[in-house]
């Protein structure tokens, strides 16, 4: 079924991709922006792309934040050649490094978003395995509980502490060490 | 439908939980990790690869040859497990490491100055800098490069001996300790052992300038010989000092000026081996002797090319050949011979670190009434910074060094710097 044999390779890199949220809106993306997604490069490998291709997983709230997401970054790959998926760190030195800032400072406001849209961002970049943005997202949240007591945490984040007594002894004998 | 504000965060799939804390300071993901019953269960999967030991049990901190310079590792015996943490500039590698206590390890850098860092958190600060010491001074060279005159008695103060600002490290400092943790501010003390003869500065965290102790105008400091060893006991706030002849002073730094008072004189003469003095928890004062010779090797050290110029012999290394323990009775002032078994079941960790004297009863992996060594030669490390590091567990009943653990599951250290013992803590 992998119909873009090496010689087509120039022509799908031109064609679109249909993409549907959960709630039925339809986005048209290029193959290049699509395919920053593990999930859907796979679909569309295996050739069961025609038609569009559901996420059901994903609303088109959180879709169009993503492909915001990946037009953006999918310009930065092409920057440096169609070559293949990962970037190699001496391939990211090469690129054009006020590019790279103008891409750190997209990602920067990408992410002045509510913690609900963080959530759902964080598990649409996880089902649509787009390493970069989980990466992000995750380093976001990980940022925004830096220095915080638990308590802290539990207050920004809305979580009940839902620990058993059991749990908690548990804990304070583990970090008794590190926090006597 | 706007209800949906609040979205479930104990929710967040494990894996991806896992994926936030993997980035976390280990501070943060100790916090972190008693959120929730969910969070809880992503920090216990994160801890178990970043921190595989669960007690206060001392660790071995080192630079391994297939890690970055600022990559630093721990090897716990106790776990029989290693991590890895990353520490702040300057690169872990590039520092020499003088001494360690209350889970902070002190470095000098390569302008020869101290800092205190905690390896878990990353914190770092800075002791009072080398020219704050009474007989250093900042100078250049004929060529204009950045040197340092250091001024010592027998040569007059007309002639410096002159150091680059990189290799008076080492032969300047012989010992750092800490009264506590630096986390503690001002109330920590440090005491430094350093060239000339073995004498000692203090100061206190936040100080611009050492203080020197060991002046011949102060009469109530004793100074026949120089200091070697000291241990800090929190019980009265004395500083135990050992001196090169064998003479045991308590020092107190609390009030405006040092003063001292003998604990027992000239104990006896020995071969010079290098010694530690170690607080019992049961009251004792116990010395500790270790014996170093040279062995040739076979195969030289390999030493980096920009750094062959410090080596004096490849194919020299000095090793452990024999320990001995003595007890101090104050009452006769004499130091009595005793055996391992009176270390009541306890090891000892000894090295650059200020001494180590742990029971084994809380920790079954640990080996009792043995010593836990590492290298703390320094006038060896001044002649052969990349020799081989005299690591491992003295067994006193069969007077051998032993290998530290399961040799696979320790990754190789490297030489320089030199591994040290450290107690880690988030403090």
């Amino acid at each position: 079924m992998a119909s873009a044999g090496s010689g087509d390779e120039k022509a799908a890199a031109a064609a679109m991709i249909t993409l549907i949220s959960s709630d039925n809106e339809k986005f048209e993306v290029t193959e290049a922006t699509a395919t920053l997604s593990q999930t859907i490069r796979h679909m569309i490998e295996d050739g069961c792309t025609d038609g569009g291709v559901p996420l059901p997983n994903v609303t088109s709230k959180i879709l169009a934040r993503v492909i915001e997401y990946c037009k953006k970054h999918a310009t930065a790959a092409a920057g440096e050649e169609g070559s293949s998926s990962s970037f190699s760190d001496a391939a990211f030195l090469e690129v054009d490094r006020a590019f790279l800032e103008e891409l750190e400072e997209f990602d920067d406001a990408f992410l002045e978003v509510d913690r609900a849209t963080l959530f759902d961002l964080i598990l649409a970049a996880n089902y649509l395995d787009i390493k970069g943005l989980l990466n992000l997202t995750c380093q976001k949240v990980a940022d925004s509980v830096k220095g915080k007591t638990p308590e802290q945490i539990r207050e920004m984040y809305n979580i009940v502490n839902d620990l058993t007594p059991e749990e908690e002894a548990e804990i304070r004998r583990e970090t008794q060490w590190a926090f006597e | 439908m706007e209800a949906a504000v609040y979205p479930d965060w104990s929710g967040l799939p494990e894996d991806l939980m896992a994926m936030v804390m993997r980035t976390l300071d280990i501070p943060d993901l100790f916090r972190a990790g008693a959120v929730c019953a969910s969070w809880y269960a992503a920090y216990s999967a994160v801890r178990r690869v970043r921190i595989p030991i669960k007690d206060a049990s001392p660790c071995l901190l080192y630079s391994c040859a297939g890690d970055d310079a600022d990559t630093a590792t721990l090897y716990s015996p106790s776990a029989g497990a290693a991590f890895k943490v990353r520490l702040p500039a300057p690169a872990f590698r590039s520092r020499h490491v003088v001494g360690a206590g209350h889970g902070w390890v002190v470095t000098a850098d390569e302008a020869s100055n101290l800092q205190a860092l905690n390896p878990l958190t990353g914190a770092q600060v800075d002791l009072p800098p080398v020219t704050g010491l009474h007989h250093v001074e900042s100078s250049t060279d004929d060529k204009g490069c950045p040197v340092y005159n250091l001024y010592e008695q027998e040569l007059g103060p007309d002639t410096p001996s002159v150091y680059t600002v990189r290799e008076l490290r080492i032969f300047l400092y012989h010992r750092v300790f800490l009264s506590c943790s630096p986390s503690a501010g001002r109330s920590c003390v440090i005491l430094l052992v350093h060239k000339q003869l073995g004498e000692m500065s203090y100061a206190r965290l936040g100080d611009d300038r050492w203080a020197l102790i060991t002046t011949n105008d102060n009469a109530t400091i004793p100074w026949d010989a120089g200091y070697r060893y000291a241990a800090y006991s929190k019980n009265d706030g004395m500083w135990y000092v050992l001196t090169s002849n064998c003479s045991i002073y308590a020092f107190d730094l609390n009030g405006p000026s040092p003063t001292a008072r003998k604990i027992i004189e000239k104990g006896i003469w020995w071969d010079d081996p290098c010694s530690y003095l170690v607080l019992s928890p049961w009251g004792d004062i116990l010395h500790v002797w270790r014996y170093l010779t040279l062995r040739t090797l076979t195969t030289p050290v390999r030493v980096p090319v920009e750094h062959a110029h410090e080596v004096l012999d490849p194919c020299s290394e000095s090793y452990t050949y024999e320990m001995k323990l003595y007890k101090v009775d104050v009452a006769s002032q004499k130091l009595v011979a005793i055996s391992s078994s009176e270390l009541r079941g306890h090891a000892l960790f000894l090295g650059f670190n200020s001494t180590i004297f742990l029971s084994t009863k809380d920790f079954p992996r640990l080996r009792p009434n043995c010593a836990y060594l590492t290298d703390d030669d320094w006038e060896q490390l001044c002649l052969n910074m990349y020799g081989c590091r005299d690591v491992g567990i003295w067994n006193f009943e069969t007077e051998t060094l032993e290998n530290l653990g399961d040799i696979d599951s320790i990754p190789p250290w490297l030489n320089w710097p030199p591994p040290i013992w450290i107690t880690p803590s988030l403090f």
